[in-house]
Parts: C-alpha cells; structure tokens; sequence
C-alpha cells in the first residue's frame, strides 16, 4: 500500500492507536513488526516468505560471525550471506536483464532467439531490504556492529513499514538502540511527524504527480521529438519531478517513523542548493550514497591507491549505483555518466577551479543552477525509454544535434511548470544551509499552523489518480 | 503531543474542513453534481466479480454498453453475476482475447463492438486495464478503492479537474471552469448520460467532426484483410465455448451522420455480414432487432440515461430470442 492512498490512512490510523495503547514495550514492538508484514503482504502476500526468510538467514549469519574466530570460516560465512542476498536480488531483478543481454548479444554474433518473458515478478522494496541486510552483516564481520541477540529486534529493523519499500536505507547500528527503550508519547515528534507526513504527501501528490508529470510525460513518450527548448523543459521538470516524488515518500516515511517514536537518517538536504555534483551527491538519496560510499567505494580502495585507481574506483561505483536503480542499460549508463562527471569535476577543482569556494550567495546560486542543469541533462538518461530516446534528447539539449523547434506541451502547462519549478529551485537554493526539519519544533504556532494548512490543502485539494512513487520500481 | 502542536493542528483542520465546504458549496452552485470516476481499479473490481462465479455474464465494450446497459438489472433479470468490463473511449478485443485465456470463464460475454472496433488496429486498446488487472491490482488497491468510490459519490470537489493545479492551468491558459460533465457514474461502472445537461448540438457536431477526422486518418483495412484478421478473433470465441461458454458480438444503435459514415467507410455487407457468416458466435445487429428501433440517440451514438432500463430490457429480450439467455431468466 502505498502513503497516498486510504488504505494507508485508514492503516495508518489503526496501527498508531493499537501501538500507543499496548503499554508493553515488547508487545509493542511485535505488533510493530507484525503490522508491517501485513502492509508488506497487501502487495503481494507470497513475497511476505522471501521477507521473512532472508531476515531469517542473515540474523543467523549474523550470530555465527560473532561466534566465530577462525577468520577464514568468517569470511565463508560473509560470502554466503552476501550470495544468498545477491542470488535473490539477481534472481527477482536482474535475470530478466540479463537474459534480454544475452539473446542481444547473441543477435549481434548472427544467433538468433524469440525474447523470453520469464514471468518474473519484482517483490516490492527487495533492492533496499537487501542492502540493509548486507550493511548489518558486512558490520558484524567487520566488528563494526555486535550482532544482534534478538531476532524481533532485527527484523523489526528490515521490516519496519515506513522504510521497507523504498526507504531511506538505514544501518543497524543506527537503528538497534533504538529499540531498547519505549518512546514516552508525549513528544513533539508527533506533531512534527504529522507535518512531514504531509508535507512528503503534498510534494507526491500535488507537484510530482499533478504539476510535473503531466509534462515529463508528454515529452518523454516514445513517438515524441522534442525540440531544445522543450527537450530542456522535459529534463528539467523530469528532475524535479523524481525530486518532489521520492523526497517525498522519504519525507512520509520519516515522518511516519517519528509517530512511532523512532528516527531515521535524513536523505534529501536541498539537493538543488548544491554547488557541484560531488555535493549534490552528498545531498540526493543520502541513505544510498552513503552507503554505497561505505560498502562499496571504500572496499574497493577509493583513492588510497592512487589518483587513476581512485577515479576507476568512483566510476565502477556509480555504474553498480546504475545498476541498483534500474535492470536496464539506460539506468547503467546513467550511473556511469554520473561517476565520470564526479570524475571530472574532482579533475576541474583539481587542476582548473575550485568552484566550492566561492562564498558569494549570488555566486552560488548560479552554480547550484549550473550544477543543477548538469544533474537535469544526465537525468534524461535515467528517464528515457530508451538510450537512443535518451542520446537524441540529450544531443539536443546540448545543440550536437539541430531538432526542429517544438511545441508538444501547451505553453501555459510550461509556463505553471517551469514557475512551479523556480519556486522550488529557489527554496532549495535558500535553505541548502538549513538542515533536517526540527526547526519547524523552533517556529512560533502561527507558523506551525501555516505549514500544517498549506500542506494539508495540497493533498485535500488534489484528488487525482494515485499513481506509483517512482522509487517502487527498484 | 506538545501543547503547541495539538493546537497548531487542531487549527489547521478547522481551516481546511471549513475551506473544503465552502469549495464543495461553491460547485454545487455552479450546478456541478457528485459522480464516480472510472479508472482501472473500478475496472478490476468488476473483473473479480468474475473470479469464482458460476455462469457468470461479462458486458465488454465501450461506451455504447457502459452507458447503456444496466449491470444491476441484468444481474436481477437473470440471477447471475454480471460485470461491467465495457471501457469508454476503447474496443473490447483486448478483453476478448484475456477471457478467452481464462479458463475459470466458463460464462456468457456479450462483446458490444462494430466493424470498426473489430480492425487489429484496436485490439490492443483494452490491454491497459487488463495489465493493471494482471499485475498491480492489490489488496491494498482494492480498499482504497472502496473507500474512494463513496467520497466521490458524495462530493463533487473529488472530480479530478477540480483538483488546485487543474484549476490553476485553466487560469493561466485563459479558460472557463470545467465542463459541466452530462455524465453520472454509479460505482458498478453504469455511467448515466443526462442530455438535458448539456448542449447535444455542440456535442453531436464535435463528434462527426471527431468521426471525419478518424475516418480520414485511418482509413479502413480491405474487407479480405479485415476478415483475415478476424480468424484469431473467433479462434479465443471458440475457446471459450469449448469449455462451456458463450460469446455474441452485438452491434449497438448509431444513427444520423454517424451511421452514414460508418456504413461508408465499413459498408455492413462486405464487413459485419461477411464476418457474421464465418463467425462462430452469433452476431447481432441493431438494425435487425426491432427492440432496438424506438430509441432516440441524442448524439447519434449514445443513449439516454433515463432510456437505460428500456434498453437493457430490449437487449435482455433479444439474447432471449437468440437462445443465449434462458427464457425464464426474464
């Protein structure tokens, strides 16, 4: 079930007031988990078993790390439980992909095969579950973490409903603490809960799905052909639709946490304010990037190893990074485009200009809109149905290649979107300092009130379809 | 909660819940009404309406059923399950083609489609609800769904046009509100047409031009190659009966320019007749029922809500006739 739609609402609700009045904190924290097996469930109840298993599994390895002290057993036993996680992972996501690969590649030698569709089903959420588990048991290994004792406690980790779907991806060490003790209710936290609930909900609903989609759906469909002006406008607005969708559910999910006593890692900070991509990917998708940073970068030797070596590792990365978000060669090579930019950009503050230091705001306004113009043109890539879709367009973005002069998308929906848009770019820009959302506890009660009644008339005055967030699908 | 929270809250709901009536009083003034609005999730909840029934009656097509045919009426004229799978604005062969690979269909499938609707260019048009059927119709999907067909069958601002950023485009772009829309639908799907409502010259001058277009655009495939295709179609007719079920293709009432244009550029003796002769489903048409002749078609190609139970009778009596339907159901 998704957050915008009633049945979580009216689940929401339900789950809020059982938990708050079970007074036993283990009961409590049951309830919690069992709950979020039901949410899970409500997308595909057989999938609730592979949950439930791998949970299992890793909790296990979990523990025979800690036990063991032979080395060489401990690295088997890591092996296996990275296996286990990325044979499922592979399996659900990826054998598709990679059989598509294949009969290609054999059509290119002059081999050729009917497509195979192999039915398989994505269960929802399994690229962020999987690399919870991985993180929590690559920390046990590493004895960066203690492994957990009880089995509900780490579950309730996994499974946790705001983040099992689409998270943000959170670490176990991060997150077992809190489980020890029971939250007293009386906290701000609800209130401010309640407010990025529906503030997360407001930028779903109201800008992702209502005010930008309609237009990066236009100019993205596949008979499409959009001029410079229009390829620009679809870029753009397909940034700031995949920001206002999937900060937006992390928003929710946050906020949902919050009602439950529980907090998660922030994982959108004003990504539009950044001055370069090194910083606007230390701002877009934190959970992910972070994480990737840890279990990916570093162990490959980031740039101990020399400059040429650390660039190779940053590329490699970004190209795995591709690969999480999509099973499609687009998603790849946006990946990869990325990490040659964050390449490149270490090479120019390097050898050219360190841009960062400019410390005039108007100065770096120009270059949040600089840096967010470069995110906008690589984002074709992740959004195009295809890479030739995504080369032309991009091409024309860039004038390599002269398109004819478009008008697909009516001039007042550019209009409204591209103003939209500024109003967002401009927040970004304003508060790319501010961080987290516990000023919104500091502001005085009209303000509060005033956050509360523009984010509530967003979703209130917006009925629409509910389309999936974006972010489902990996 | 901290005290300055409850009371920021408690505010904002006030203002909102206040904001929200005084809009819904405002359309209502405007003379706008409630109605369901159709997507796929209504579409699946009649398609698992199918899922276990014995016998169960599937009304396929577009909007010449959807909004002519009483699902209720007919579930009562013949006590067996009945679903609304007709789609406005798409052809059924799509829908076809998914009962046909349903071997628990062991039913009756009354296909409201033409010649044109008939063309393998529209097959697909259907696939898109059978896909959200097949692959995200959720649990979860289906509770949203029974909670959002009550609100919207009670307050018109749950209309998607009426939604801010709608209205905020309108505007910008210099138009009036929403079109009033002459269309009242009930949660089974039954949309009801209210010509009085409406401006039936404007409506029925856009469509002949819409038609003219169409025709001028896509132009018919020869009858032999129209006729060709079809041996797929009547090979799912005939999967469908060989385990028990039946299938009728029905042509509905059109008339004026409309029919005039159809019969030129689909001329029923080298298209409908020639299938109908090869066809392993019976086939009825409009013309040859004389149930069918009283009813008036205010845009030439759709009836009257108020004509629906009229119609849904006239239509149960020639099922009857054609031994489709048991006598007694009636």
């Amino acid at each position: 079930m998704t957050f915008d739609s009633l049945t979580f609402a009216v689940f929401l609700a339900a789950t809020w007031a059982a938990y708050w009045a079970t007074p036993s904190w283990h009961t409590r924290k049951l309830l919690l988990l069992a709950l979020s097996y039901v949410f899970y469930a409500a997308w595909n109840p057989f999938f609730v078993v592979l949950l439930v298993a791998t949970t299992a599994f890793d909790w296990l390895m979990g523990r025979k790390l800690e036990g063991e002290t032979r080395q060489p057993v401990r690295r088997v036993l890591l092996c296996a439980s990275i296996a286990v996680n990325l044979c499922a992972l592979g399996f659900f996501k990826y054998a598709q992909f990679f059989t598509n690969t294949a009969i290609d590649l054999a059509r290119v030698i002059g081999i050729t095969y009917r497509p195979i569709d192999l039915g398989i089903l994505l269960p929802v959420g399994i690229s962020f579950y999987t690399f919870e588990s991985l993180a929590y048991v690559i920390d046990v290994f590493r004895r960066r973490s203690k492994a957990s004792t009880r089995l509900l406690d780490y579950s309730l980790y996994v499974t946790f409903f705001p983040h099992l779907v689409a998270g943000p991806i959170l670490r176990y060490n991060d997150f077992d603490p809190q489980t020890a003790a029971p939250k007293p209710f009386a906290e701000t936290a609800q209130g401010r809960g309640l407010a990025l609930l529906f503030i997360g909900l407001a930028l779903k609903i109201c800008l992702a799905d209502l005010v930008f989609a309609p237009v990066v759906d236009t100019l993205f469909a596949p008979d499409q052909h959009p001029g410079m002006a229009e390829s620009w406008l679809g870029a753009t607005t397909f940034s700031l639709q995949v920001y206002c969708d999937f900060a937006g559910y992390t928003l929710c999910a946050i906020g949902v946490a919050l009602m439950f006593g529980f907090r998660f890692p922030s994982n959108f900070e004003s990504p539009f304010g950044s001055v370069g991509m090194i910083d606007l990917w230390n701002r877009w998708h934190i959970s992910l990037s972070t994480w990737l940073r840890d279990y990916v970068f570093k162990p490959l030797g980031h740039y101990r190893r020399g400059r040429l070596r650390g660039h190779a590792n940053l590329i490699f990365t970004f190209f795995l990074c591709g690969l999480w978000h999509g099973a499609a060669w687009t998603f790849v090579l946006w990946g990869g485009l990325n990490g040659v930019l964050l390449v490149a950009e270490r090479i120019f503050r390097d050898h050219v200009w360190d841009f960062t230091r400019v410390r005039s705001a108007p100065g770096r306004a120009a270059l949040a809109l600089v840096t967010f113009a470069i995110f906008a043109v690589e984002a074709v890539m992740f959004r195009a149905h295809s890479i030739h879709q995504a080369a032309g367009m991009m091409a024309t973005m860039l004038g390599l290649h002269a398109r004819p002069a478009s008008s697909i998308v009516p001039a007042h929906d550019a209009r409204f979107a591209l103003a939209v848009g500024a109003c967002v770019l401009a927040a970004q820009i304003a508060t790319v300092n501010v961080r987290g959302w516990e000023w919104l506890d500091r502001v005085s009660i009209g303000w509060r009130t005033a956050v509360a009644v523009a984010a509530l008339c967003a979703v209130v005055f917006s009925p629409g379809l509910n389309p999936a967030f974006i972010y489902f699908q990996f | 909660m901290a005290r300055r929270w409850l009371a920021a809250w408690l505010l904002a709901l006030v203002v909102v819940l206040g904001a929200a009536a005084a809009f819904e009083v405002h359309l209502r003034q405007l003379g706008y009404v409630p109605t369901v609005q159709d997507d796929e999730d209504l579409w699946s909840l009649q398609a698992d309406r199918l899922r276990g029934a014995t016998n169960p009656i599937a009304l396929l097509g577009a909007s010449r059923i959807q909004f002519a045919v009483d699902r209720e009426r007919v579930e009562q004229a013949t006590g067996r399950t009945t679903a609304m799978l007709a789609v406005n604005g798409a052809y059924p062969v799509a829908a076809l083609r998914w009962l046909a690979k349903d071997t628990s269909f062991k039913g009756l499938a009354v296909i409201g489609v033409d010649s044109r609707g008939l063309d393998r260019r529209h097959w697909e048009m259907q696939q898109r609800w059978i896909d959200h059927y097949e692959h995200r119709w959720t649990y979860a999907r289906e509770i949203h769904r029974l909670l959002l067909t009550p609100l919207q069958e009670y307050l018109v601002m749950m209309r998607s046009p009426f939604a801010w950023v709608a209205l905020a485009r309108r505007e910008l772009a210099g138009e009036p509100m929403p079109f009033n829309d002459y269309l009242v639908m009930r949660p089974d799907r039954v949309g009801f047409l209210d010509y009085e409502r409406t401006d039936v010259a404007a409506i029925k001058r856009q469509r002949l031009i819409d038609l003219v277009d169409y025709y001028r655009n896509y132009p018919p495939a020869p009858p032999a190659k129209w006729l060709a295709d079809l041996a797929q179609v009547s090979s799912w007719v005939r999967t469908i009966q060989a385990r028990g079920g039946k299938v009728v293709f029905f042509r509905e009432p059109s008339a004026g320019e409309h029919l005039v244009l159809d019969e030129k550029n689909y001329p029923r003796g080298e298209y409908w007749d020639a299938y109908a002769r090869i066809s392993p489903a019976p086939m009825i048409e409009f013309r040859d029922e004389p149930e069918f002749r009283s009813f008036v078609l205010p845009d030439t190609s759709h009836i009257d809500g108020k004509d629906i139970p009229r119609f849904t009778d006239a239509l149960l009596a020639v099922l009857v006739r054609h031994g489709l339907i048991a006598p007694t159901a009636q």
